[in-house]
């Protein structure tokens, strides 16, 4: 599996928002890939995932503690973008 | 210019979030763009963009200063085009769905004043409709590469439509009532997107 999420390089990587706390990644995949997860470290449980960058979703995401899943169309290509994720 | 970003509806765009600060804006970028900036011009420094939408990015995004530096792929548009009366219409760039809202027509013109004749073809344009005015009388009247050469020979008509294969280009044209182009589709993204930075 080649997809990987890794943190921006700003600090701090995480912050509150209200009564979730937000932390901000990037991605990235090969062709080929058809699904990757997300290990948000900042965060003990993850709620909600904004992603761009073209990866097509083809199930909703899947949360598990801080862990996202996600089941995406092979790209056919090497795709990048950014993830805003929300939780607590 | 490949990427327009014009700042949200909402008020404020910009605010502080914790220790970051989000600005809110919308970007847009048409059919057959591959790079592009965005910059958030409430922000000092721009650290993330992101922007859910069908543009795919073909390396990560780069950022100086309050600037992100974007290459990527977007879908393609389907120009709008039609046969009408044997010349074949054809949307220009970058109008996508909207071209299927464009109208040819042919009118007869020999009551005009002055009368139109072969070679004489007057074109009109209100907003999406094209109004040729034709001589549609055998065997002497206006030849269908007339009708091709008058929208040309128009600003107006050309700002809209190419027209390009004539079948039986010295085959008079006949009345035809206003027929829109077809199976345009709208390429390119338009997106919400939110800017992180400080």
């Amino acid at each position: 599996m080649a997809f990987a999420a890794v943190d921006i390089t700003g600090e701090p990587r995480a912050m509150s928002v209200g009564p979730l706390k937000m932390q901000l990644m990037k991605w990235s995949t090969v062709s080929g890939d058809t699904s990757g997860s997300i290990t948000c470290d900042k965060l003990y449980l993850v709620q909600h995932v904004i992603i761009d960058g073209g990866l097509v979703l083809n199930a909703a995401p899947t949360f598990s503690g801080n862990v996202v899943t996600l089941a995406f169309n092979d790209p056919v290509a090497s795709l990048f973008g950014d993830i805003m994720v929300l939780g607590k | 210019m490949a990427v327009t970003v014009t700042d949200s509806a909402a008020q404020p765009a910009s605010f502080s979030v914790g220790s970051r600060k989000l600005q809110l804006v919308s970007i847009t970028a048409v059919s057959g763009a591959t790079s592009g900036t965005v910059t958030a011009d409430n922000l000092r420094v721009l650290e993330q963009v992101i922007m859910p939408s069908a543009m795919k990015f073909t390396a990560a995004k780069t950022y100086s200063a309050n600037a992100a530096t974007l290459a990527f792929t977007v879908p393609a548009e389907t120009a709008a085009s039609r046969t009408i009366d044997g010349v074949l219409y054809t949307a220009v760039a970058n109008q996508g769905a909207g071209g299927n809202s464009i109208t040819i027509r042919l009118v007869d013109g020999t009551g005009d004043t002055p009368a139109v004749t072969k070679g004489t073809e007057t074109v009109a344009v209100t907003s999406q409709a094209i109004v040729v005015h034709i001589d549609p009388t055998a065997v002497t009247g206006s030849a269908r590469s007339d009708v091709k050469a008058a929208i040309i020979a128009s600003a107006a008509a050309s700002a809209l439509v190419t027209p390009s294969t004539v079948t039986s280009g010295t085959t008079v044209a006949a009345v035809t009532a206003a027929t829109p182009l077809q199976n345009g589709v709208t390429g390119g993204i338009v997106c919400n997107a939110v800017c992180v930075g400080y």
